[in-house]
């Protein structure tokens, strides 16, 4: 028989008998492969931590999202999102897969143009557009999503300069029922403001008016509010109608479906409580249509869905560096992934899995980063069995936003691994290292 | 009112086609060869071509359709009265006096035939010329300042004054080496339907009708076989046919019914095998009755049969297969079989209405027609219709309840625009598995598109209903949610097309407009055709772009540039630049006319699909080029979706091979063309981006490609079309830009 493992005693109250508040013994889920890859073999490959994505995941959470719509409305683009993860493997499989792109900034656009993308299957969206970077936009015939008054003058100005037409539709915020409401970008709807910005771009020479957009927030929890923003939004396009006798082409809805993680101070886990893309596609599709659009100038419908089509592709491979009590007696750990690499730990209490079956012995922890900094905390309390160090750990959901919002802040940024359709690892973005950074520095001479 | 300017072209037309329209064609070699003919006796040559002047400048002048007129349609009934006048008197003014007025007589009577008959959707044949020649024979013995001809008594004189002792010499020698009977009647016959009683008549118009039309001398000897076989074997004496105006019957009624009202082919040469005994028969007994009347019954027997026959046929439920009425007359038996046998389904009067798949997006046939579970005898042509996940699964989750299954609640839309005759709301949703054989249907919508077709959709959700009975609906529209009532164990969509307004009315045998069918590598488009089980199938989005580049309008001029790249001058001579023009004729047949070489490429756009149907002119025309690339181009295309067409024989091949072809063509196609258009590159959803189509071609002898050609089609959002083919002798480029775009 093999020794057992030695347990530091632990004293914790007694859950046998009926079941109370917090259920039976707990039995932790374990990761011990993504798609078929054992999780040691690839931190033995690619070093700890290491980010891996899954290609399978991506495009059958695609394929669930675009049924679910492509079922219910006759007209549907996705664009993927790119602010939510810009690597370029994970926006080729979305191109791939028929999306257009959803840049904010000129380096995002440029990024698509890079991949292949066409001008004009871009959409060019943000409050932060220069001159210059309307001209690119104008130059590649991308939509150009207008976020305020000054940008329209702005782009005015800037077709006059080209002499060239722009496609353009507007930003919108609306009250659609939810807290907090999001006016800080776009035009307001209920003031009329909205209203306003479309008379005078119908109004402008070189601008070409061709949709509406609204993103109503993030991370939101009620199918429904997208069905009141989806009827404002026709509501405006038949107004357009009426006035300009011109049919607007589509309408985007933005993005903010939530993923299936759990948001910090949440009672129910995501997997439980966040709608599904049925759920979303329904109130949508079921709002346009019963609007008052008749079914054959129905708009194009444009989602820029990103976190939840890619957070559940991603993963994070880490190690347990120490294991510690706090002065209160807690138990606490440190992992070698922090929040440099975990900006949505700041958001959700990520779920953190063993490799193998541990003990069923579990106790209240927390989960520190390898940073020396007091801010580096991945879970603040974590039901965990004890582990010793060196104990493989898998981070599940951490496709959306950890890969753009990292920050190079102490260490270097790890490998991040694609597995393909056939199992087969790629990196996609190597571990960086002294030289790659020290590249953009320059050391004036003393 | 002024009458309406009569230009020579025309006029020579109405002339001419007054004579082929006899023999149904449109020929001016035939028309020259006729009026040769009737003028071996002057008299009634000059007789025929009296009436043909008076009953086309009637037309003219009262104004009446000025196509009917140049066709020759108002005119060869009063020639037929004209010949056989002019034949059977001595020539003289009051003989042609009593050709105009019959004539004038003849074509009032063709007109208000043709008012009548037209209603039934039948031509008027040579009725007119019947009571013509009826009016004029039954008055015959009143009329006494006439002299009965005596002309046809002494052939050789007759013969002499026309080509002298030469053609007196040719005569004899066809009179004493043709010797069969049978040989001898054909020619008598064909010759008697120009009143001419002698041999060489007779074979100048069989040879002019090979030249005109391989089946027709194919068909004008088989129904007279088959007649003289049914002579001989019910005991008719056979050579009275030699000298009487009947054996012509029985070969009009081949030509007529074997290929010209219908399309040519096995079934309807074997329809001819059979009614020629009845023509027979028929005239037999007419022959009878005129004889108390002195008076010939002429062509009776064969517009009696052909008119019975067309007429039947019409009246006809069941979508025909076999026997198809010619959808586009193009007056020639072999154009028609062509035009045709390329694919029905190019004929909007073949399906009336263009269904779509009642649904959004992709859905999987989960039994089709002559389904293994409940689509079996009358019921058999209907589909069931699932969602399923890429793994091929209707549900997630377990399965065991409503909201599991993908199809669940999602939108039923209507197929066609409509009324909404039925509509059922009340039935419950069956638990998965169970079924409600009482309420059999479950949910039901059924919408009225015409007279005899209906669409029925069924086992929709419980009170999911958008419409009542009486709406009008689009299609499109949504009529309610998939739900699982009635004899429905699981979700699903039942959909059928049914002739009559009722729940549980037999399926008809109906197909879908324009679908996309999933396929490993994209899309190709299926036109008015029947999805199989477990295929996956999907409407096609309209592309704008592609909508309105060939969306030609009426008036609209398109200016082309043509750039050869060859060593053979004939298509070297192509370059330049032409500019064609959009037109639209009486019939609503929207065409291209090229306005340097003349060339006619026939059009047709239901708004989901662009085709040519036809092309009259040369084959070193940009125009043709232009119509051969895009042949049949769908609206609503996807990337890397493709469509398959062939292109009539007649627009690709030529000379001595078609001319063989043409005689077995009802039989076995030898030669063909294969079109295939691919979508390389299909813009984007908001038709924002240029398009790219790559058209293939190939043309076949027995299978075997002989030839083919590889054009490029790229259309940009400015609606110019350019194309570039490239085959063994030449590269040819053409620019087209619709006149208003580039100015």
């Amino acid at each position: 028989m093999e020794k057992l493992a030695y347990e530091k005693p632990v004293i914790s109250k007694i859950t046998a008998g009926v079941p109370n508040k917090f259920g039976l013994p707990t039995k932790l889920k374990t990761i011990s492969a993504i798609d078929g890859i054992a999780v040691e073999k690839l931190m033995q490959e690619y070093g700890s931590p290491v980010f891996v994505i899954s290609e399978k995941t991506i495009r059958e959470t695609y394929a669930d999202a675009k049924q679910a719509f492509e079922t219910r409305y006759p007209k549907v683009q996705f664009a993927w999102s790119y602010k939510t993860n810009y690597l370029d493997a994970v926006c080729s499989i979305f191109h791939d897969e028929g999306s257009w792109a959803e840049v904010v900034s000129a380096f995002e656009f440029e990024k698509a143009l890079s991949l292949g993308v066409n001008g004009s299957n871009i959409i060019f969206n943000g409050p932060e557009k220069s001159a210059d970077d309307l001209k690119l936009a104008i130059n590649n015939n991308a939509c150009i999503h207008i976020d305020h008054f000054d940008e329209l003058y702005l782009l005015i100005k800037v077709t006059r300069e080209l002499n060239k037409k722009a496609r353009v539709a507007i930003r919108i915020n609306l009250d659609a029922g939810i807290y907090p409401i999001w006016d800080r970008f776009g035009f307001n709807y209920e003031n009329g403001e909205a209203w306003n910005a479309i008379n005078r771009i119908m109004l402008a020479e070189n601008l070409d008016l061709i949709g509406l957009h609204t993103h109503i927030g993030t991370y939101i929890m009620s199918a429904n509010a997208y069905a009141i923003a989806a009827s404002k939004l026709a509501n405006l396009y038949m107004a357009t109608h009426r006035k300009f006798d011109h049919w607007l082409k589509y309408i985007d809805l933005g993005g903010g479906f939530a993923s299936k993680n759990t948001l910090k101070g949440a009672y129910m886990p995501g997997t439980e409580t966040c709608p599904s893309f049925d759920e979303y596609a329904e109130a949508i599709s079921n709002a346009l249509i019963s609007s008052e659009i008749p079914h054959e100038n129905l708009p194009v419908l444009f989602l820029e869905t990103g976190r939840a089509l890619i957070d559940d592709a991603g993963y994070l491979l880490t190690t347990v560096l120490a294991n510690k009590r706090s002065t209160h007696g807690r138990r606490t750990m440190v992992i070698d992934a922090g929040v440099n690499l975990l900006f949505t730990s700041f958001w959700y209490n990520l779920g953190i899995y063993p490799t193998r079956d541990l003990s069923s012995h579990v106790e209240e922890s927390t989960i520190y980063g390898p940073l020396c900094m007091n801010i580096d905390v991945i879970r603040d309390a974590i039901n965990f069995p004890q582990v010793k160090t060196g104990e493989k750990l898998v981070i599940e959901r951490v496709g959306a936003y950890n890969m753009t919002q990292w920050m190079q802040f102490i260490t270097f940024r790890p490998n991040v691994v694609l597995i393909d359709l056939d199992g087969q690892p790629h990196i996609i973005r190597k571990k960086e290292e002294l030289a790659s950074l020290q590249n953009f520095e320059q050391n004036p001479k003393r | 009112m002024p009458l309406p300017a009569i230009n020579r072209k025309e006029m020579l037309n109405s002339v001419l086609n007054s004579y082929s329209q006899v023999f149904f064609s449109g020929s001016k070699l035939l028309a020259v060869l006729l009026i040769i003919i009737s003028f071996f006796d002057y008299g009634a040559g000059i007789g025929g071509l009296l009436a043909v002047l008076v009953a086309n400048t009637l037309a003219w002048g009262l104004g009446y359709n000025r196509y009917f007129i140049s066709t020759g349609l108002y005119g060869y009934n009063a020639l037929l009265v004209g010949l056989g006048v002019g034949l059977f008197y001595q020539p003289s003014p009051e003989v042609f006096l009593l050709i105009g007025i019959a004539a004038v007589v003849t074509f009032f009577i063709t007109i208000v035939f043709q008012g009548v008959l037209y209603k039934y959707g039948l031509p008027f044949l040579s009725i007119p010329f019947l009571f013509g020649i009826w009016i004029v024979a039954l008055s015959g013995s009143d009329l006494s300042a006439l002299n009965i001809s005596e002309r046809g008594i002494y052939t050789y004189n007759e013969l002499y004054s026309i080509g002298g002792q030469s053609f007196v010499n040719f005569y004899d020698f066809l009179e004493n080496n043709i010797r069969s009977s049978f040989i001898r009647i054909y020619f008598h016959s064909l010759g008697a339907i120009f009143f001419q009683s002698h041999l060489l008549a007779g074979i100048i118009i069989s040879i002019g009708l090979l030249i005109y039309s391989r089946i027709t001398f194919v068909l004008s000897l088989l129904g007279f076989t088959v007649a003289y076989l049914f002579y001989h074997i019910v005991g008719i004496e056979f050579n009275s046919l030699g000298y009487t105006f009947i054996g012509f019957n029985y070969i009009l009624t081949a030509i007529a019914l074997g290929g010209y009202y219908l399309i040519p082919g096995r079934v309807s040469y074997a329809w001819i095998i059979l009614m020629l005994p009845a023509v027979v028969l028929v005239t037999t007994s007419t022959q009878q009755i005129f004889l108390l009347l002195r008076i010939s019954a002429y062509s009776l027997p064969f517009n009696i049969v052909v008119l019975m026959f067309l007429y039947a046929l019409k009246l006809r439920e069941k979508r025909p297969r076999k026997l198809m009425e010619t959808p586009v007359q193009l007056g020639n038996p072999e154009k028609n079989l062509y035009l045709y046998s390329g694919n029905l389904k190019r004929f909007p009067a073949a399906f009336p209405v263009s269904a779509s798949l009642p649904f959004f997006g992709e859905w999987t046939v989960s039994q089709g027609h002559s389904g293994e579970y409940t689509h079996k005898g009358q019921w058999k042509h209907a589909w069931d219709f699932v969602i399923t996940d890429r793994n091929g699964q209707q549900f997630k989750g377990s399965g065991d309840y409503h909201e599991d299954y993908f199809c669940f609640g999602k939108a039923v839309v209507a197929p066609f625009d409509g009324t909404v005759v039925e509509a059922v709301n009340h039935v419950e949703d069956n638990t998965i598995g169970d079924v409600n054989t009482r309420e059999n249907w479950g949910n039901t919508v059924i919408i009225q598109h015409n007279d005899i077709l209906y669409a029925k959709l069924s086992h929709l959700k419980y009170h999911s209903l958008e419409v009542k009975v009486g709406d009008q609906v689009k299609k499109g529209q949504i009529l309610g949610r998939c739900g699982n009532s009635g004899r429905s164990p699981y979700p699903h969509l039942h959909f059928q097309f049914q002739a009559t307004p009722y729940i549980g009315s037999l399926t008809l045998d109906y197909p879908f407009g324009n679908y996309l069918l999933k396929q490993k590598n994209g899309f190709t488009l299926k036109s008015f055709d029947f999805p199989e089980k477990d295929v996956v199938v999907v409407n096609p989005i309209k592309n704008e772009t592609l909508a309105k580049a060939l969306h030609f309008i009426p008036g609209q001029r398109i200016k082309v540039n043509v750039e050869v790249d060859s060593a053979k001058s004939k298509w070297e001579n192509m370059t330049g630049e032409y500019s064609w023009m959009v037109q639209t004729d009486v019939y609503n047949n929207t065409f291209l006319q090229c306005e340097k070489d003349d060339g006619i490429a026939y059009l047709y756009n239901n708004d989901e699909l662009h085709y040519f149907t036809n092309f009259t002119g040369t084959r070193y025309s940009p125009l043709y080029w232009f119509f051969i690339a895009l042949f049949k181009v769908p609206t609503g295309f996807l990337p890397n979706s493709k469509i398959q067409d062939t292109i009539p024989v007649n627009l690709m091949f030529s000379g001595p091979l078609q001319f063989l072809q043409d005689f077995v063509a009802p039989v076995y196609l030898f030669l063909n063309t294969d079109y295939q258009l691919t979508m390389k590159d299909a813009g984007d959803i908001l038709s924002s981006g240029d398009l790219e189509m790559g058209a293939s071609i190939s043309k076949n002898i027995l299978g075997k490609s002989v030839r083919s050609y590889e054009i490029g089609v790229r259309i940009n959002t400015e609606s110019q079309i350019e194309i570039n083919v490239i085959f063994n002798e030449a590269k040819i480029k053409l620019i087209c830009q619709n006149e208003l775009e580039s100015l």
